[in-house]
């Protein structure tokens, strides 16, 4: 039996995940619609839809801090300003919060979501007003991941391990974000997480929390030049991306290991 | 089997020099996407480097039902019996 304190955590964190989706499902049938019918332009159409969503996000971390589920420590947030045009690497990919935490903070982010939400009915118009990219074309993503990151002055947030981190086990790449590095020549900007006790991951359910209260950790560095990870000059592309890829996943592992 | 065997050697090498595979690991029966770690941008890098190779052009179809080595060494066999 737990002790009333993990059942009241328990409760707390089911709470959340409702109004986490009565609060997107109505913005999916409000704003959303609104704004894609309003002929306000593509672009600004965009910068509402993000702005509306990650204003929607931020209730998340608020109400875990507020009911006492989970505790948040960012480090150097305030890099965060200086993210324009980087691509964002996050890792590890701990829990479904993370991700909320970013974007919620750095509302007009591009970022990679499943395919499948393309096809969700109420989810599809969101993405779609948002302008967020697809993961259904490899070739695709790394492509617009480039032309985007060279044309607009925001970041882009891919995770390099591609799903959320399986806990205790080591952390591996795809090797899209080095594609998506390579391709674009942006800054890559280092985002370190972590979550002590591990939670909200693919493991175990959400309502399954763990015995004590859990923290995420998220570290941001300064962006830096790709070349600061692996000398590519010169080398063909799928060597190039195979080292720039082991380099990234031997800085993420010292990183991790100091956070 | 001896008919194959220097397209075999051909197909290791560019796995080994461009894909950084252990040599090892490369056998006909070997699954490019499970066994080998390949990803499907890779997959389009090996057709291309394959028609650099070849001088022919390969269309997706071709290539469509390629999982291991060996299937790599068949279609290029009919590629260049066509």
């Amino acid at each position: 039996m737990w002790p009333l304190e993990r059942i009241w955590r328990s409760i707390g964190t089911s709470w959340v995940f409702f109004t986490f989706g009565v609060g997107g499902l109505l913005m999916s049938v409000t704003i959303i619609p609104l704004l894609a019918i309003l002929p306000i332009g593509q672009e600004r159409r965009r910068r509402w839809a993000r702005t509306a969503i990650s204003w929607g996000f931020s209730s998340v971390p608020w109400q875990i801090e507020k009911l006492g589920l989970g505790r948040f420590e960012i480090e150097n947030e305030e890099l965060l300003q200086q993210a324009g045009g980087c691509l964002m690497l996050p890792v590890k990919h701990p829990t479904l919060i993370d991700v909320v935490v970013l974007i919620s903070r750095i509302p007009q982010a591009d970022c990679v979501a499943k395919h499948s939400v393309w096809r969700n009915p109420f989810m599809a118009l969101m993405v779609r007003t948002a302008g967020y990219v697809s993961n259904r074309q490899p070739e695709d993503v790394v492509a617009t991941a480039a032309e985007r990151l060279q044309t607009r002055p925001v970041p882009f947030i891919i995770f390099p391990e591609g799903t959320r981190t399986v806990p205790g086990e080591p952390i591996r790449f795809r090797r899209g974000a080095a594609r998506m590095a390579l391709a674009s020549g942006a800054p890559i900007m280092p985002v370190v997480m972590d979550c002590r006790p591990p939670t909200l991951n693919k493991e175990t359910p959400f309502y399954h929390v763990p015995d004590r209260v859990w923290t995420l950790k998220i570290r941001v560095l300064e962006p830096r030049p790709l070349e600061s990870f692996a000398e590519v000059q010169g080398l063909p592309e799928s060597l190039a991306v195979r080292r720039l890829n082991n380099a990234l996943l031997s800085f993420f592992e010292r990183e991790l290991s100091e956070l | 089997m001896a008919t194959q065997l220097p397209k075999f050697d051909e197909i290791k090498d560019i796995l080994v020099d461009y894909f950084e595979i252990d040599d090892e690991d490369i056998r006909p029966d070997a699954h490019l996407y499970e066994d080998l770690g390949l990803d499907s941008i890779d997959a389009v890098d090996l057709v291309i480097k394959l028609q650099e190779i070849t001088g022919r052009k390969i269309r997706p179809e071709q290539f469509r039902d390629v999982r291991t080595v060996d299937d790599v060494v068949t279609a290029m066999e009919k590629l260049l019996a066509d």
